[in-house]
C-alpha cells in the first residue's frame, strides 16, 4: 500500500486512531467547504436582530455617485460616530409601493423607509415626525413642497420627512425648435411648434399612459390652464371649465404634435426617446440632460432645459409645474422604540449636514429644508460639467424652480385622497380617454370626477382629511 | 399506364418537397422566433451607446466598434457574480425540496388516490394560479414570524408555494402514463409498493423528474414579486430583483448592462434545456420498455 493510500491518522475518539482515506479525506473537505460558503447564508443579520443596528431602504438613485457617497461614506461615518451599523438597501424605484405594502403586512421591516413619491395614505402606519421636523424648521426653514407632501394639517401629523424635492423642466431640442421658430415658453407655442415639428418627424413627446412621468406633466397643463384636482380646504374641483379646456388642450396637442406611442410610455420612454432623437420636447428631471452628457450623446449640445410653459392668458397664464420626485423618509409606527430613537437622531443629523449630498445628486435633488444648502444658486449656475461643455447657462432654469414647482394636490396638501388618485393614474386616464376620442372632454372629466369621488369621501370617512 | 404513372409520381414527388418546404420553412420560423431574444441581447450588451440610441443605424447590426464596457459595469460594478450564485442555490435546494415533495405526492395521486385523487389534482393545480401579487403580502406576515426576512431562506420556503403544486400535477401525469402492470409485476415478485416504486416507477420516470427539476430551476429563477418583498439586502438578492435594481437608476436604464445580465443568466438554463431535450421527447412506454 502506497503512503497516499494509506492516508492520514485522526482521532476518533481519546484513545483510539485511524487512517482517513483519501476519498475520505475529500468527502470531509468538499462538505466542509460547501458548509462554510453556507454560512453567510445562514448568519445574516435580519433587519431586526441586533439593536445598534439601524436599516434603510432607498431608491436606486438616478445618480449612481450619490448611492455610491451614501451607502459607503456617508453612512458608515454616521454609524461610526454613532456606534451604529448602519445598513442600506436599494430597489427600483416603481416597486417601493409594494414593499411598503408587505413590510406594513408583516408588521416588520426597515427602520427608515424612503418614498419618491405622495404616501399619505401610509399616514395611519407611520410614526409622528413632529419631534424632528419642527427644531429643523426652526434652523433651516421649509420648501412649501415638503412641507405639503409630509404634514397632514388635519391630524396635525408630520408623517414623512423629505429631504429633497425634484424640479421637472421640460426638455427641448433647441436645435429643432430654432429651426421652427419657438421656443417652449407657453402652452400655445408647444402646440404651435408640435404641429411643425411632427411634420419632421420629431413630434412632441408628453407621455399619456399610466407613468410617474405623465402623471406629473399632465397636472402642469391643468394647473398652467387654471383647472386643480381639489382645492385648499380638500373638496373636489376637477369637474371645471378650466379642465375642460385643459383636456382639449391636450386633444389638440396629441392629435397635432405627437403619436400615439405616448399612450403606451413608461418613465423611461421620454428618456429614451430624446436620448434617440425621436423627440423634440418632453418633461423630466434632469436625468435625459445628464445621461446625455455622460454618455457623450452627438445631442447633447441640442438638449436643453427650460421652466414649464405658461398657460393661456385668458386663463391666467399661470406657469407652473410638479415637483417631479418628492423623496421623503417614513418610519413606521411598530418599529421599536429604540430604533425610532436612532432613526430620527439620523434624520436629524443627515437633514443638518446635507450640502454634501446637493453636491453628489448632481442638481437631481434640491433641499427640502433650503437653508442647509445656502449657496444652491452658485451652484446651480456654476455647474462644472456644463462650464466644461461650453454651456454655462445650461441649468440656470433651475434657478427659478422653487418659484414654478409646486406639489401634487395643489393649491391643498398631497393628502390620501390626493395619493390615491396619483396612484391610480386617474389624471393620465382622462386626458387619454379624450385625446383618443373615446370620450368628448366634458365627460372625460366628469369620468375622472366620479373616479375621485369615492377615493375623497373614503380619506374623508378616515378622518385622515 | 407508364404514362399515366407518371403524373402521378410527379404529383406525390412534388407534394413531398413542397411539404418539406413549409416544415423548413415552419423551423426557421421557430427557430428564428425562439434564438431572437438571445441574439438581441448579445448585440445590445456589445453595443455602444452612441449607436444603441441612434434611430438611424441598424438595430440588428454594430454600426460601431463593439465594446466591454456592459459587461465590465455588470461585473465590476455590480455584485453580479454574488445574485448569480444566491439564484443558482436558491434554485437548487428549492428544486430538492419540489422532488422530495413533488415525486412521492404526484405517485400518491396517481395511483392510491382512486377517485378523487384527480379532482384532489386539480385542485392542487388551481393553487399554482393564485398570483404571487395577491399572496406576496399575506406570505409577508409569515415570514416575518418565522423572522426570514432579507435572507435567501425567505424564499426557498416561498418558492416551492408555486412549484410543488405545479411539478405535483405534472409528475401525476407522467405517473399515470406508467403501465400499472409494471408496479404489480414487481409487487407479486415481493416488492413492497416503496420497493417497486423506488426500482421500477423511478428509473423510468426519469423524464418526468428531470422536467420537474428543469421547471422548478427556471420558476425559481423568474420570480420577481417574492424576491422584491422579500429581499432587500444586496448580498442576499438574486438576479431577477439586484439587476433592475442596480442597472435601473430612476428612470435611466442602463440596456447594454441589462442585456448582458439577462444573457449570462440565461445562457446555462437554456444549455441545460438542450442537455436534456432528449430526455423530454422520450417516449414514457418507450422507456418502460426498455
Amino acid at each position: 500500500m502506497s503512503e497516499e493510500e494509506k492516508g492520514t491518522w485522526v482521532r476518533v475518539a481519546d484513545n483510539r486512531w485511524r487512517r482517513v482515506s483519501r476519498r475520505e479525506f475529500l468527502k470531509i473537505a468538499a462538505t466542509g467547504a460547501a458548509a462554510a460558503s453556507l454560512w453567510p447564508y445562514v448568519n445574516v443579520p435580519s433587519a431586526w436582530a441586533q439593536a445598534r443596528r439601524l436599516t434603510i431602504l432607498h431608491w436606486a438613485h438616478f445618480v449612481p455617485g450619490y448611492d455610491e457617497w451614501f451607502d459607503k461614506t456617508y453612512a458608515p461615518q454616521w454609524g461610526k460616530a454613532n456606534d451604529v451599523q448602519v445598513v442600506v438597501d436599494h430597489i427600483p424605484f416603481g416597486q417601493i409601493p409594494a414593499r411598503a405594502a408587505a413590510e406594513v403586512a408583516a408588521k416588520s421591516g426597515h427602520d427608515l423607509y424612503q418614498h419618491i413619491s405622495p404616501a399619505a395614505s401610509l399616514e395611519p402606519e407611520t410614526e409622528d415626525l413632529t419631534d424632528v421636523v419642527e427644531p429643523l424648521i426652526q434652523k433651516f426653514g421649509i420648501h412649501d413642497i415638503a412641507r405639503k407632501s409630509t404634514y397632514n394639517p388635519k391630524t396635525k401629523k408630520w408623517f414623512a420627512l423629505s429631504n429633497s424635492w425634484v424640479p421637472d423642466p421640460g426638455h427641448w431640442r433647441k436645435d429643432l425648435w430654432d429651426a421652427a421658430g419657438f421656443v417652449p415658453d407657453s402652452w400655445d407655442n408647444v402646440l404651435q411648434a408640435g404641429r411643425k415639428l411632427k411634420a419632421r418627424g420629431v413630434p412632441v413627446g408628453i407621455g399619456l399612459g399610466n407613468d410617474i412621468d405623465a402623471n406629473y406633466v399632465l397636472r402642469d397643463v391643468l394647473w398652467s390652464f387654471g383647472g386643480t384636482t381639489q382645492n385648499a380646504g380638500n373638496e373636489i374641483t376637477i369637474n371645471s371649465k378650466n379642465t375642460v379646456e385643459a383636456v382639449k388642450y391636450v386633444r389638440a396637442l396629441f392629435k397635432e404634435g405627437m403619436t400615439p406611442e405616448v399612450l403606451a410610455w413608461d418613465a423611461s420612454s421620454n428618456n429614451r426617446a430624446m436620448l434617440a432623437g425621436a423627440v423634440s420636447y418632453v418633461f423630466n428631471a434632469i436625468s435625459i440632460a445628464r445621461t446625455s452628457e455622460k454618455d457623450n450623446n452627438a445631442l447633447t449640445p441640442h438638449i436643453q432645459i427650460w421652466a414649464p410653459p405658461r398657460g393661456p392668458q385668458m386663463l391666467g397664464g399661470r406657469r407652473l409645474g410638479a415637483q417631479h420626485v418628492i423623496l421623503a423618509y417614513m418610519i413606521w409606527r411598530f418599529t421599536p422604540a429604540d430604533r425610532k430613537t436612532l432613526a430620527k437622531k439620523f434624520l436629524t443629523d443627515f437633514i443638518s449636514n446635507w450640502a454634501p449630498a446637493f453636491k453628489g445628486a448632481e442638481l437631481y435633488e434640491f433641499p427640502s429644508f433650503p437653508k442647509t444648502v445656502p449657496d444652491v444658486a452658485q451652484q446651480v449656475a456654476n455647474d462644472p460639467v456644463a462650464n466644461r461643455l461650453g454651456q454655462p447657462n445650461k441649468y440656470r432654469p433651475l434657478l427659478t424652480a422653487d418659484r414654478w414647482s409646486t406639489n401634487v394636490g395643489h393649491p391643498g396638501y398631497a393628502n390620501a385622497a390626493e395619493a390615491e388618485v396619483f396612484d391610480t393614474f386617474i389624471l393620465p386616464q382622462m386626458f387619454a380617454l379624450a385625446a383618443t376620442d373615446r370620450m368628448e372632454p366634458e365627460a372625460a372629466v366628469q369620468w375622472a370626477f366620479r373616479q375621485m369621488r369615492p377615493i375623497y369621501a373614503k380619506w374623508k370617512g378616515r378622518r385622515l382629511m | 399506364m407508364a404514362a399515366a404513372a407518371a403524373p402521378a409520381w410527379r404529383s406525390l414527388n412534388s407534394r413531398k418537397v413542397l411539404g418539406r418546404i413549409g416544415l423548413y420553412l415552419a423551423v426557421a420560423w421557430f427557430t428564428f422566433y425562439a434564438a431572437f431574444p438571445f441574439v438581441w441581447m448579445l448585440i445590445t450588451a456589445f453595443k455602444r451607446n452612441s449607436d444603441l440610441y441612434n434611430i438611424k443605424n441598424n438595430p440588428f447590426l454594430f454600426n460601431e466598434p463593439p465594446t466591454l464596457e456592459h459587461m465590465v459595469l455588470l461585473f465590476n460594478g455590480t455584485p453580479f457574480l454574488r445574485w448569480a450564485w444566491n439564484t443558482a442555490l436558491i434554485g437548487l435546494v428549492v428544486t430538492l425540496i419540489t422532488l422530495v415533495a413533488a415525486v412521492p405526492a404526484g405517485y400518491s395521486l396517481a395511483r392510491l388516490a382512486r377517485t378523487w385523487g384527480r379532482r384532489l389534482g386539480i385542485v392542487i393545480f388551481l393553487t399554482y394560479l393564485v398570483p404571487p401579487s395577491l399572496l406576496f403580502i399575506p406570505l409577508s406576515r409569515v415570514i416575518a414570524e418565522l423572522r426570514l426576512q432579507d435572507t435567501i431562506w425567505a424564499l426557498v420556503l416561498v418558492y416551492p408555494t408555486f412549484t410543488i403544486p405545479f411539478c405535483t400535477w405534472l409528475m401525476m401525469g407522467f405517473f399515470k402514463s406508467i403501465p400499472g402492470e409494471l408496479e404489480e409485476a414487481a409487487m407479486v415478485d415481493g416488492c413492497t409498493r416503496l420497493g417497486a416504486l423506488r426500482r421500477i416507477v423511478l428509473p423510468i420516470s426519469v423524464a418526468g423528474i428531470l422536467t420537474v427539476v428543469i421547471f422548478a430551476f427556471a420558476l425559481s429563477m423568474q420570480d420577481f414579486v417574492y424576491a422584491l418583498t422579500f429581499v432587500s439586502p444586496t448580498s442576499q438578492k438574486t438576479v431577477s430583483i439586484g439587476v433592475p435594481t442596480d442597472l435601473v437608476r430612476g428612470d435611466v436604464f442602463y440596456w447594454g448592462s441589462l442585456m448582458g445580465g439577462a444573457l449570462v443568466s440565461a445562457v446555462p438554463v437554456a444549455i441545460l434545456y438542450s442537455l436534456f431535450l432528449d430526455r423530454f421527447i422520450q417516449g414514457l412506454t418507450a422507456g418502460a420498455l426498455k
